[in-house]
């Protein structure tokens, strides 16, 4: 009856993220790679360090926020690391004059990489909020929450990033996409 | 947000599709789940520290420490009248004058 206790915890702890990957793995990918800027690979990478991570610290879960706001936080935060090791990683590339690693060749050639680099030219609060909302279906209330932000920032960062997407890709128009 | 707006967000999604979960993603997970945790990178900073340290204390200049030489005992010969000539110490007897014995006396009360 003394092992009872933890032994239930352990099995609500198993249940309880297997529910989370079953019903989280998609969006984790989706989110992750929107986030990464269109690395499959990375993305995958991204999702999955941050479901070990969650798996990690899931004792320590104090069920203050829901579980899956709680994920996405981690989430967000190991995509927003990934960003910080490659910046890092290119940067150190440029010092000693070696060749950057090529990176995977994405199915769209000129979109994709436009809208990539659009994404990257904002700030990343601004990259975050958009990504959250607009891309992923994130409502402000959700996305404030896994960003730690009040939903009156997140609003403003979401007004400031169309602004500036829509003046970067203008040719994004009803007809379609021009210039690919 | 205005109709522009949201027009153009979704415009963006539709041309932007997310992949999905690729067939070996789970058993990747699985496999990462299994592992076991790396230590800390504090770890490494502590022990790589530590062997930095022990490498200055056994590869630096052995230290030095100059003692002033102490004579041998067996040298040591007993003083003679010359070394306490020296020091002035040569004791004078003190003459005992009867009063002095009288006035013990009293103080004994003999």
């Amino acid at each position: 009856m003394v092992e009872a206790t933890p032994r239930l915890e352990v099995v609500t702890r198993e249940v309880a993220f297997g529910a989370l990957v079953a019903s989280h793995r998609a969006r984790a990918v989706s989110l992750a790679w929107r986030l990464v800027g269109g690395d499959a690979a990375a993305a995958e990478d991204v999702a999955q360090e941050a479901f070990v991570q969650a798996w990690r610290a899931l004792p320590s879960f104090r069920e203050e926020a829901q579980l899956s706001t709680w994920f996405f936080r981690i989430l967000v935060r190991e995509a927003n690391a990934w960003r910080r090791r490659m910046r890092l990683r290119s940067f150190w590339q440029e010092l000693t004059g070696t060749e950057p690693a090529e990176r995977r060749p994405t199915p769209d050639t000129g979109l994709t990489r436009r809208i990539t680099a659009a994404l990257d030219a904002l700030p990343r609060g601004q990259r975050d909020a958009f990504v959250l909302v607009h891309m992923e279906g994130f409502s402000v209330t959700e996305a404030a929450a896994v960003l730690g932000s009040a939903p009156g920032t997140i609003k403003s960062h979401l007004h400031r990033a169309l602004t500036r997407l829509r003046a970067d890709l203008e040719d994004l128009d009803d007809a379609g996409v021009k210039g690919k | 947000m205005s109709n522009e707006d949201e027009h153009f967000a979704d415009r963006l999604r539709a041309a932007w599709p997310a992949p999905k979960p690729s067939v070996g993603f789970d058993a990747a997970l699985e496999r990462r789940l299994a592992a076991p945790r790396p230590r800390p990178v504090w770890a490494y900073a502590l022990a790589l520290g530590a062997a930095a340290v022990a490498a200055f204390l056994l590869l630096r200049e052995p230290l030095v420490i100059e003692v002033p030489a102490l004579p041998a005992v067996a040298s040591l010969a007993p003083p003679d009248d010359a070394f306490y000539a020296a020091l002035d110490l040569e004791a004078e007897e003190e003459e005992w004058l009867p009063e002095d014995y009288a006035g013990l006396a009293e103080v004994l009360d003999l």
